[in-house]
Order: C-alpha cells, then sequence, then structure tokens
C-alpha cells in the first residue's frame, strides 16, 4: 500500500473536485514489481482509496467499492456478433473483471457493416478470438475465457458456470429460448438484446420469469427469426441495444437503479418511438 | 367504432400511406376484437409479437372501444450468432 501511495497523484474528477487516482502505467509498474495481476493491482488500489486513473469517469456512477465490485464480477456473453461486439467492448470499458465469450463463427464480409470485432484483416477468424485480442488492447485487467465452439444444451451450464449474469447477444429465436433455460438451471439472470431493421429491444431476465415467453410466445410456437430478415441490421441498430444490455448487467451486479425486469424495452428509430411495455409479474 | 392504430418496422407495409410513427384509423364494427382488427388490416397473427391497447399489452380475444389506442411491433432476432 505504501507503493501505491507513492505513485498516487492527484487529479481533477469531472467535477473540479481533486481525486487520489493512479495512472494505468504505474499500476502496470505496481503490478510487475509486486507480481500481481493488472486486475489484482487495479482492486488493491482501489480499496486504498485510490482510484485507477482510466476507471474515473465511472467512479461518479458507480462508485470505488462498485468499480471494485465489478473488477471482481464474472459476465457471460454468449454471440461475439453484433451486439456481442458492443457488449464485450462496454464491458471491458467498465472494467468488468472476467468474461466468458462463446462464438463458434468466424468473420465473413456481411459482418463489417456492424460488428465491431469484424476488420478487413480478419475476415474467416474467430469471433471469439477477435473478442480476446480487443478486450486485451483495451483492458488489461479484464481476463477472457473464450469458447470458439456454439452453446448447446450440453456444454452450456459448463461453458457459463461461474458467471453471474449472462448477456443474450444470439440471433436465432431455438437458441435464445435454449439459453434462457441454461441460465435458468444455473440461477443467474439474463439480458435480453434483440434487433432488427431500425429497432431493437430490451430486457432483463431471471429465473423464473415468464421471460422471452411473455415476448415471442411459447417456445414450440415461436418463430425462428424475426423481422431482421427482411430488414437486415444496420449499423447503428446492435449497438443501440448493446449499450442498453450493458447499462442493465452493471445494474444487476451493483443492485443500482430499476432493471428492465417484466419490462420490455422497445426502441424504435424510425418512427422516433421509445417503449417501455409491463410484460407481466412485479417491476423491479 | 374507430380505433387508432400504429405500426411498426415491417408492419407498416399493411398501411403504407402512414409515416414512420403516424397512427391511422381503422373503422371496425362494435365489439370487435384484436384479432378483428388484425384481420382487417390483413396482418398474420405470428407478425404481432407485441400487441397493445393503450399503451399496456392485451390479448387478442379482448374487445376494443371506440378511440383505443392500438400499437403493433413484430418479432425481432437479430443480434449476431447462432448457437
Amino acid at each position: 500500500m505504501r507503493k501505491v501511495a507513492v505513485l498516487a497523484r492527484e487529479f481533477p474528477g469531472p467535477d473540479g473536485t481533486p481525486r487520489r487516482v493512479l495512472a494505468h502505467a504505474d499500476l502496470v509498474q505496481l503490478a510487475r514489481e509486486e507480481g500481481l495481476s493488472q486486475k489484482t493491482a487495479e482492486m488493491f488500489s482501489l480499496r486504498g482509496g485510490y482510484i485507477p486513473l482510466r476507471y474515473l469517469r465511472n467512479i461518479g456512477t458507480i462508485g470505488i467499492d462498485g468499480q471494485d465490485r465489478l473488477l471482481q464480477a464474472t459476465v457471460g456473453v454468449v454471440g461475439a456478433g453484433g451486439l456481442g461486439g458492443g457488449v464485450i467492448e462496454l464491458l471491458a470499458r467498465m472494467g468488468v473483471g472476467r468474461l466468458i465469450v462463446i462464438d463458434g463463427d468466424s468473420f465473413e464480409d456481411n459482418n463489417l457493416n456492424r460488428q465491431l470485432l469484424s476488420r478487413e484483416d480478419r475476415l474467416g477468424s474467430s469471433k471469439a478470438g477477435a473478442a480476446q485480442e480487443r478486450v486485451a488492447a483495451i483492458n488489461s485487467a479484464v481476463e477472457v475465457v473464450t469458447n470458439h465452439l456454439w452453446l448447446t444444451g450440453e456444454n452450456g451450464a459448463a461453458l457459463l458456470s461461474g458467471a453471474e449474469v449472462v448477456v443474450d447477444c444470439l440471433d436465432s429465436l431455438p437458441a435464445r429460448f435454449l439459453l434462457e433455460g441454461i441460465c435458468r438451471d444455473l440461477g443467474v439472470p439474463m439480458v435480453h438484446g434483440a434487433i432488427g431493421g431500425f429497432m431493437g429491444q430490451v430486457m432483463t431476465i431471471f429465473p423464473g420469469d415468464e421471460g422471452l415467453g411473455a415476448i415471442y410466445g411459447p417456445p414450440t410456437g415461436a418463430p425462428e427469426r424475426g423481422v431482421e430478415t427482411r430488414l437486415g441490421n444496420p449499423a447503428a441498430t446492435p449497438t443501440m441495444v448493446a449499450a442498453w444490455q450493458v447499462h442493465e448487467v452493471v445494474k444487476i451486479l451493483l443492485g443500482k437503479g430499476q432493471t428492465l425486469r417484466h419490462r420490455l424495452l422497445i426502441m424504435d428509430a424510425e418512427s422516433g418511438e421509445v417503449r417501455v411495455i409491463g410484460t407481466g409479474g412485479n417491476p423491479q | 367504432m374507430k380505433v387508432e392504430i400504429k405500426l411498426f418496422a415491417t408492419l407498416r407495409r399493411h398501411l403504407p400511406d402512414l409515416a414512420p410513427g403516424q397512427g391511422g384509423v381503422v373503422d371496425l364494427p362494435a365489439a370487435a376484437t384484436g384479432r378483428d382488427l388484425l384481420t382487417v388490416v390483413k396482418i398474420p397473427e405470428e407478425e404481432a409479437a407485441i400487441f397493445l391497447v393503450n399503451g399496456r399489452r392485451q390479448e387478442l380475444s379482448v374487445p376494443l372501444h371506440e378511440g383505443d389506442r392500438v400499437s403493433i411491433f413484430p418479432p425481432l432476432g437479430g443480434g449476431g450468432a447462432t448457437a
């Protein structure tokens, strides 16, 4: 802790009030000298009341304790495409300490319009691998467990074991129902997101909630896909929904605010309308 | 009776003269239900994922009333990855 105090300096917060902070380079040095992981060095710093400067703009909203909690958290992200690329990027920047990423797919040309992890030089390569590379470049405190394979009823519980929240970044309804069942069995909340055209939707589902059935009807009668087959997914739509999904994850992990439990948020950029629709049950 | 109806995304093709977000008025027989309304505007039931009456979800079997505001949203399934 003495070393932390030596390396710390004062830096003005967003309101001008001086805060005791540690620069990224100093935390890298501290971690190396003390034989700590980057994540542990950051948590050590936070517990001494020193803010890693990289999180300064998070602190006013989630507090030092909240940042510490996020660094300790594990979040599952199923799908590293349009929604997943945005969700992974933002969770890493928030400082969520461990991400379990599951996606068996590789990048194709038609991903380039909207999938933040896709690049011209990555066509044909693994989406899960790209997630790991991107997170390492953004935030070395975040550990990524990558799974370049498809989620199934057989492997799901083992792959997502340890996740405190799971984010649904899938693109077919049967896959979403499968994930919902796995999350129910694991006893963890799932943050659902889906997109099509100018529209997107978000809902948080806890085990035992009516969940996806409230939107799509029972899994047996549900269509396989939605309007996206006709309207496609333009560049901004996945990010519009991914950002909301990440806010839901943060609220669940920190017990802050009101989640979208039993409430479906629908955003329609085409008409400029946003609705929050009750889906039964007691909103949290 | 007259009800106001707003259609979103792909459903807009059923009332093509309306601008995005603009409501249209549909004339229905008294005591017509949500299902009757779908028949009149030719929307298949499976395309009406979210059916709202005056901002609240409603079963299609429930009768509508003069002046009700109905919003209908299609199912969304996109996101990026298939399990």
